[in-house]
């Protein structure tokens, strides 16, 4: 329980990023991942799991990618965010833009980016968590960058000096 | 700021301002469901696993690979810069009559020289995104050059999808060109504006044009040695802590009693590592005992390859500590018997000990067997006495960055080459590659230190994906030699591996070796020609 705990804010940032700002899809992940956990953890009683937050996060990738596999028809652009109320360390203008040039991308391309670029994992590691090829994330993790470059350009590096 | 380093700021920023208060709730139901979830699965109960959750630690996760970003980001800093708008101006000319539009002049990521798009339009089939980056050429970033890759959404490139088609080069000084071009002005357009891309028949002119060349020529060569670890100078010239006559020495005070004659050896800076040899007569006929002495990278595939135990006869034996040493006894025919133990210690320290019937490997036997048994062979090279003699070398690299460190290999390769030659190459079985070698009697080395160069790129009108590594050098007063080795079998051949069959490590090693300057050993290898 402690790990939820120590974790789930963590998980739950992800999550959003994941899907862009739908918070709501966001904690039915993050509530999925624990639940797999939980499991997990019962059924590796005794042998290690190396890196639980790790671990976790790759459930929630997984899961996430499972998600979008399953209801891609679904899928919708959010031109607004549900709950759109910035922080005012945030721009909210960027954070929109940033948002939104996610949703942009494929579901895989923004999982890549995610855990590449959020979640600081190398690309053996986010090949890893996504079940595919190092080419691939490495792949997808150009285009997707090739991407948002296109969309976000010179406004990113406004923000982040900002 | 490296554009990936902005995302990943922004992305830090944006993740944390969103509302995570109902963490809690998520918990409990998480908590609820997973036990719902286990009880289906099971009957007994595993309420312990809670505890245990919470025991197997949190925030083991360390997501500290921040320094390597600063890193990065100070490698960008050093990049020397190509103006976007001279670049801009470029395509301007190079173009043929359209309109273009929407320039954007984008912040440069590690290694790149410059970053710009534009939309050009032909006026005639509609619209399009073309995408230009020069910069130096990485091979961990899969710079590799002749790079031709497409992109559809599913794959299979229609008018109503949106796809680029990327083509990079890699000049022969190491730089990249990179021209992208799509067939929509905006990548995420839900459709193409047109079934090709922009200019997709005049891309291979407009990323070979001279004025880029121009442009690249003012700038620094990139490091030939690029993502490459920094070569230990030891390499070049590792220091002489033990001479070939001490060599010899040493062995002989590891036999038993017994009359030695015809000592020889090589000292720690030999090209070919440090090795003693003596004739060892215990009263029943003298015969050749040898010891070569390595340093390899104990995991590498190439070490284990060497060290496996082909015969049915080895035997091995692990040792604590990791170590283990490798026994065999060989009949290659003619009466002659050859037995070895190889001893690899968990560092990487190799010592091959061979013992034969015979006054050399290929001579005729004087005895029915050789004078070490394989335990005497093996107490020789487990010996602490060759210690000295192994730190005086440099460590090897690791395989997988620094490709075979297979000891005897130089010095094969040089008998097997001879002075100028060519054979086909497959040590770690990933696939045939071709090696060539050619001394240049007319080119000496008159500084008074190493010359070294190392290129590696594309093979230019070479075969799908065939990439060389040229490695020229000369010791001091010698005459250069220079290696080339493909990842194909032949240049005009396709690639059968991603890189060649031989790692730089041994090709540096080959062509620094002292022997190219050894007359009585060139001409043993003119005579077997």
């Amino acid at each position: 329980m402690e790990f939820a705990a120590a974790r789930t804010g963590h998980l739950l940032r992800s999550a959003c990023l994941l899907t862009s700002g739908d918070v709501h899809l966001a904690e039915d992940l993050v509530q999925e991942t624990l639940r797999r956990m939980y499991v997990a953890w019962g059924r590796r009683l005794g042998r290690r799991i190396d890196n639980p937050a790790a671990y976790a996060q790759t459930v929630l990738v997984r899961a996430f990618l499972t998600h979008r596999g399953r209801r891609s028809s679904d899928e919708v652009v959010l031109s607004e965010l549900p709950d759109g109320q910035a922080l005012p360390a945030c721009d909210p203008d960027t954070r929109l833009a940033l948002l939104h040039a996610l949703a942009q991308l494929p579901p895989k391309d923004r999982a890549v980016v995610v855990l590449r670029y959020w979640e600081d994992r190398s690309v053996e590691e986010t090949a890893h968590a996504m079940n595919t090829s190092a080419a691939a994330v490495r792949t997808r993790s150009t285009r997707a960058l090739a991407r948002l470059r296109a969309l976000l350009g010179p406004s990113l590096a406004e923000f982040v000096s900002a | 700021m490296p554009f990936e380093d902005e995302l990943g700021e922004a992305l830090r920023r944006v993740g944390d301002s969103f509302d995570t208060d109902r963490q809690e709730k998520l918990i409990m139901t998480a908590t609820e469901r997973g036990r719902h979830s286990v009880r289906r699965r099971r009957t007994w109960a595993v309420a312990a696993s809670v505890i245990a959750l919470g025991v197997l630690g949190t925030g083991a996760y360390a997501s500290g690979i921040l320094p390597d970003l600063d890193r990065e980001a100070s490698v960008a800093d050093e990049t020397p810069v190509v103006g976007g708008e001279r670049v801009l101006a470029t395509f301007e000319k190079l173009l043929p009559d359209g309109t273009i539009s929407r320039r954007k002049d984008f912040p440069r990521k590690p290694g790149e020289y410059v970053h710009v798009s534009f939309v050009y339009d032909d006026g005639r089939s509609g619209a399009g995104l073309v995408d230009f980056r020069m910069g130096v050429a990485d091979p961990r970033r899969g710079d590799t050059g002749r790079d031709t890759s497409r992109s559809g959404r599913t794959g299979k490139a229609g008018a109503a999808e949106v796809w680029h088609d990327r083509n990079q080069e890699v000049t022969p000084d190491g730089h990249f060109i990179e021209v992208t071009v799509w067939n929509a002005p905006d990548p995420k357009s839900p459709r193409g504006s047109r079934p090709e891309p922009v200019l997709w028949g005049d891309v291979t002119r407009l990323m070979r044009a001279g004025e880029w060349r121009k442009e690249l020529d003012r700038l620094p060569k990139p490091d030939p040695l690029l993502g490459e670890k920094p070569m230990d100078p030891a390499w070049v010239r590792p220091p002489v802590t033990v001479t070939g006559p001490g060599m010899a020495a040493t062995l002989t005070s590891l036999l038993p009693k017994g009359t030695i004659t015809a000592p020889d050896g090589r000292d720690t800076s030999h090209p070919l590592g440090p090795a003693g040899s003596v004739l060892y007569d215990d009263g029943e006929g003298g015969a050749r005992v040898e010891v070569a002495l390595y340093r390899v990278d104990p995991d590498g595939p190439s070490t284990q390859q060497f060290t496996r135990c082909y015969p049915r006869a080895c035997k091995r034996q692990e040792l604590p500590g990791g170590s283990a040493v490798d026994a065999y006894e060989a009949r290659p025919g003619k009466g002659l018997v050859e037995r070895k133990a190889t001893y690899v210690s968990a560092g990487g320290d190799m010592v091959e000990v061979t013992a034969w019937n015979a006054p050399g490997e290929k001579r005729r036997p004087v005895r029915d067997e050789p004078p070490l048994t394989l335990e005497q062979l093996k107490s020789v090279a487990m010996s602490p006495a060759w210690k000295k003699a192994l730190g005086a070398l440099p460590a090897a690299p690791e395989e997988e960055t620094g490709g075979p460190t297979r000891p005897t290999a130089p010095y094969r390769y040089m008998d097997e080459l001879g002075i100028e030659g060519k054979r086909i190459e497959d040590e770690d079985g990933l696939g045939p590659g071709l090696i060539e070698l050619r001394r240049d009697e007319s080119r000496r080395n008159t500084t008074s230190e190493p010359q070294l160069a190392v290129r590696q790129e594309p093979v230019e009108g070479g075969g799908k994906g065939v990439v060389r590594w040229v490695v020229t050098g000369a010791r001091p007063g010698g005459v250069y030699v220079t290696v080339t080795a493909y990842n194909a079998p032949a240049p005009d051949a396709d690639a059968t591996r991603t890189t060649p069959a031989v790692g730089l490590p041994l090709l540096k090693a080959t062509v620094l070796s002292g022997l190219w300057n050894d007359e009585t050993y060139l001409r043993s290898l003119e005579a077997r020609r």
